[in-house]
């Protein structure tokens, strides 16, 4: 009471000035306020878009993508007058290789000694020409298939540099040979049979079929050696037989008795959560094969999600709750949104293959729009108009979006929109009466109220919903694959406007399949993988409602 | 008759009638609430005591089909004119409510949310002390104001919702039955804390608690339902003059058996 009587003298004009003032022109202020917010939103967006595409830009491309500056890239038709006798490596010699991958296990490096071109005849009776390249490597000759995606990184001065000898095929392990080496060829032996037929790692059981004569070339030299045709082994994925042909690479233990794991960590079956799949691209050798670039296109399509839906369903929320007027427009939209959440996602898809990947059609070569404009167009599936707004060279538009990431960004900001709403509007309603009765008791204007108090208590259910909403779209296959998401990327992203794909799609590829590494091993990692990134958003999303929800 | 700033009333209403979903929910009331002087709204439940203290700050606004008719003079001018901006009433005329509602938010951060909105510009650490000491719990909290209001007890609770209604120095202070959620010693602190604010605020109070009414304030309202129409339950005032004159002298029958318990 005493503390009381100490203070009033001050206060004997409680209306007026006590201790300070009060500015003027209190909707001025509130309109600046509200146009503050919006702008704040927009940059916010706008500047959020800017780091997607820096990042994607930059960083990926530029630390994964780069190949070191000393080796040249060496594609297509290979003459031997500039090559022979300069040390090369040879990358993947029978595999597609897409983009400028550099990181890999499978490879060789020796000196070019020759080429040879050899004239085969498919199963189908088609006759084929095969270009060789034969190396002088540290295991011997080597007859490498070259095709015109086999990458040869070649070195300036012509010696041999030390990462080239660095690419495996460890001779102290393994031989490498074109066709079988006699002494090592018996029953009980651990072999690895290449490609082109898939590769496969295992013990050898027996020997059947017609008998071949094969090529051998090892240290010794060249020989030939009269086998059966096909081999059966024993296998981790159980009994396999082989059939010898044209082409087909035999790894030998060196030792005889030999681990098996030695050679299947080489190629062919793996353990499935290794490292390399969630390193490796997609691959048609399950042992190289990986889902990194799904993962990335996932994480990259779940960043545009939220940046999209975010402001979009809270702004709906917002709306519908504290600004709609009830009438049949509000009561119409309210049973829209709740319909469309029970929607199948598939149709999202074709909604999104309309609008976003090909805007009606509008910028066809043949549409009218282009034609009476005659706007520069290009065709092709993710043709259309690409222009650049302010002259930066990351900041290309392209219309229509195309079969790119932000078109499945933007269908899958379709998808989860009502969710996102809903679940907004749940924690908007949650928030007690007597908070917006004792806001609006002081004073407060109405987005004063919504701002300050509604939205903050909000808050934390609008993150719970919404994290559980990007759960959902991380898993969904089936409207990207309508949109038109490929199942085979092999390169990062440059920028929103790359083609992409994303983790479920991988693993439905995979399954489709025929290998049972495919489908039993890394379709099972990759779900795994999938399983893992889902339940911790959504651990997330507990935890945040968990720390941060008000108990009244 | 229209007034200004320096006369005694601080509220004049006129014809006042509020209407939900145009049902008729309080009729005609015409009262005057004297400036630096508590007055009491009392009568039985559903009468519209509450609907009329919330008129006084244009709280009804807020609650979707409700209308008002007639008008409420306040320092001069009609509180429902067009002209009059809805926010500035709420400013200037604060409520306190049944139920205390304080904010999620630190206790300091309660008495400043309201200087802060309205754009207060001086030292913001004075002022929530000055005003946690007219609401007399600056001793219980100056060592924990960054803790959660919603830690504190109901009754502290509703001393800091009074404390956040002053920070941004009203005029008047609308009490919606302040202590009907509270024990009798928070009662009975709330209760001398509206002796001590009268000196500077004009308070306006609703009670369902008639001892309440008589101990603290100086002029009583009674309020009841038409009885001649009991179905359509529509509040008009039955008598309104001293608190004494309500209690021990009351001029009409509905009054007296209400306030001697024999109502209902």
């Amino acid at each position: 009471m005493s503390t009381v009587e100490t203070t009033t003298p001050t206060t004997q004009a409680p209306a007026a000035e006590a201790v300070g003032t009060y500015k003027e022109n209190r909707s001025a202020r509130e309109n600046a306020g509200r146009i503050f917010f919006v702008i704040l939103i927009l940059a916010t967006v706008f500047g959020l878009v800017m780091l997607a595409l820096l990042i994607t830009d930059v960083v990926v491309k530029g630390i994964f993508n780069d190949l070191p500056g000393d080796y040249m890239l060496v594609t297509g038709d290979i003459s031997g007058d500039t090559i022979t006798a300069n040390e090369v490596a040879v990358i993947d010699p029978l595999e597609r290789i897409a983009g400028s991958r550099t990181q890999t296990d499978r490879g060789i490096a020796g000196e070019i000694v020759g080429t040879e071109t050899r004239t085969e005849e498919t199963r189908g009776g088609d006759t084929l020409n095969l270009e060789f390249l034969v190396l002088d490597t540290e295991h011997g000759e080597v007859l490498i298939q070259i095709d015109e995606d086999t990458v040869i990184l070649d070195e300036d001065e012509g010696e041999t540099p030390a990462t080239l000898e660095s690419f495996p095929v460890d001779g102290s392990a393994h031989v490498m040979v074109i066709g079988i080496e006699r002494q090592d060829f018996i029953i009980g032996q651990e072999i690895l049979v290449g490609p082109p037929e898939g590769s496969i790692a295992g013990e050898i059981r027996s020997f059947e079929g017609p008998t071949i004569s094969v090529q051998i070339a090892s240290d010794d030299g060249t020989e030939e050696l009269s086998v059966q045709q096909n081999i059966t082994l024993e296998t981790s994925m159980g009994r396999r037989t082989v059939v010898l042909e044209e082409g087909t690479l035999m790894f030998f233990a060196a030792d005889p008795d030999g681990d098996q794991t030695q050679l299947e960590e080489l190629f062919g079956t793996r353990p499935p959560l290794t490292g390399t799949v969630i390193t490796d691209f997609p691959s048609r050798r399950p042992r190289e094969a990986g889902m990194l670039s799904g993962i990335v296109g996932s994480v990259i399509v779940i960043g545009l999600t939220a940046l999209f839906s975010f402001p979009l369903g809270v702004g709906a929320a917002i709306y519908l709750e504290e600004y709609a007027n009830r009438g049949w427009l509000t009561n119409l939209i309210n049973i829209n949104i709740n319909n469309l959440a029970g929607v199948p996602s598939i149709v999202y898809g074709m909604l999104g293959l309309t609008v976003f990947v090909r805007f009606f059609g509008a910028f066809r070569p043949s549409s009218p729009l282009v034609q009476a404009f005659n706007i520069p167009v290009e065709e092709g599936a993710v043709g259309g108009w690409i222009f650049n707004l302010f002259g930066i060279p990351w900041l290309e538009i392209h219309l229509p979006f195309g079969r790119s990431l932000l078109a499945g960004g933007a269908t899958m900001t379709l998808l989860i929109l009502p969710i996102v709403i809903i679940a907004s509007r749940e924690a908007i309603r949650a928030v007690p009466p007597s908070i917006r009765e004792a806001a609006f008791g002081l004073g407060a204007t109405k987005w004063q109220v919504i701002s300050r108090t509604i939205f903050p208590i909000a808050f934390p259910g609008i993150m719970t919903g919404m994290i559980l909403a990007l759960s959902r779209a991380i898993g969904e296959t089936a409207p990207l694959i309508i949109m038109g998401a490929f199942t085979f990327i092999a390169f990062l992203p440059s920028s929103i406007w790359d083609q992409f794909t994303v983790m479920p799609i991988q693993i439905y590829n995979w399954v489709q399949l025929p290998g049972d590494a495919f489908r039993v091993q890394l379709a099972a990692a990759g779900i795994i993988i999938l399983l893992a990134i889902m339940l911790s958003m959504n651990a997330i999303a507990i935890f945040l409602r968990n720390r941060f929800e008000i108990k009244w | 008759m229209t007034t200004n700033g320096s006369t005694d009333y601080v509220f004049e209403t006129d014809g006042l009638s509020v209407y939900y979903d145009g049902k008729l929910a309080v009729d005609n009331i015409n009262l005057q609430v004297k400036r630096n002087h508590i007055t009491a709204l009392i009568g039985p439940s559903g009468c519209g005591k509450s609907t009329v203290l919330r008129s006084f700050n244009r709280m009804n606004d807020l609650i979707p089909g409700a209308s008002v008719e007639g008008k409420i003079i306040y320092d001069g001018r009609n509180i429902y004119d067009d002209s009059t901006d809805p926010v500035e009433v709420r400013r200037r005329i604060g409520m306190v409510f049944q139920k205390p509602n304080p904010f999620p938010k630190t206790i300091y951060e309660n008495v400043a949310f309201g200087p802060r909105i309205n754009g207060y510009q001086g030292n913001m650490d004075e002022l929530v002390e000055r005003c946690l000491r007219q609401a007399a719990l600056w001793d219980e909290v100056k060592d924990k104001l960054k803790e959660n209001g919603l830690a504190l007890s109901g009754g502290q609770q509703q001393r800091l919702c009074i404390a956040r209604a002053l920070a941004t120095q009203p005029d008047v202070l609308l009490m919606d039955e302040p202590a009907s959620a509270l024990d009798p010693i928070a009662t009975l602190r709330i209760e001398e804390l509206m002796h001590e604010l009268k000196e500077d605020y004009t308070i306006v109070i609703v009670t369902h608690n008639m001892q309440q009414a008589a101990r603290v304030s100086d002029y009583t309202t009674f309020m009841s339902i038409d009885r001649s129409n009991p179905d359509a339950r529509i509040g008009h005032v039955v008598e309104f003059g001293p608190t004494e004159q309500i209690f021990t002298n009351p001029q009409k029958k509905e009054t007296e058996d209400y306030v001697s318990g024999r109502f209902g």
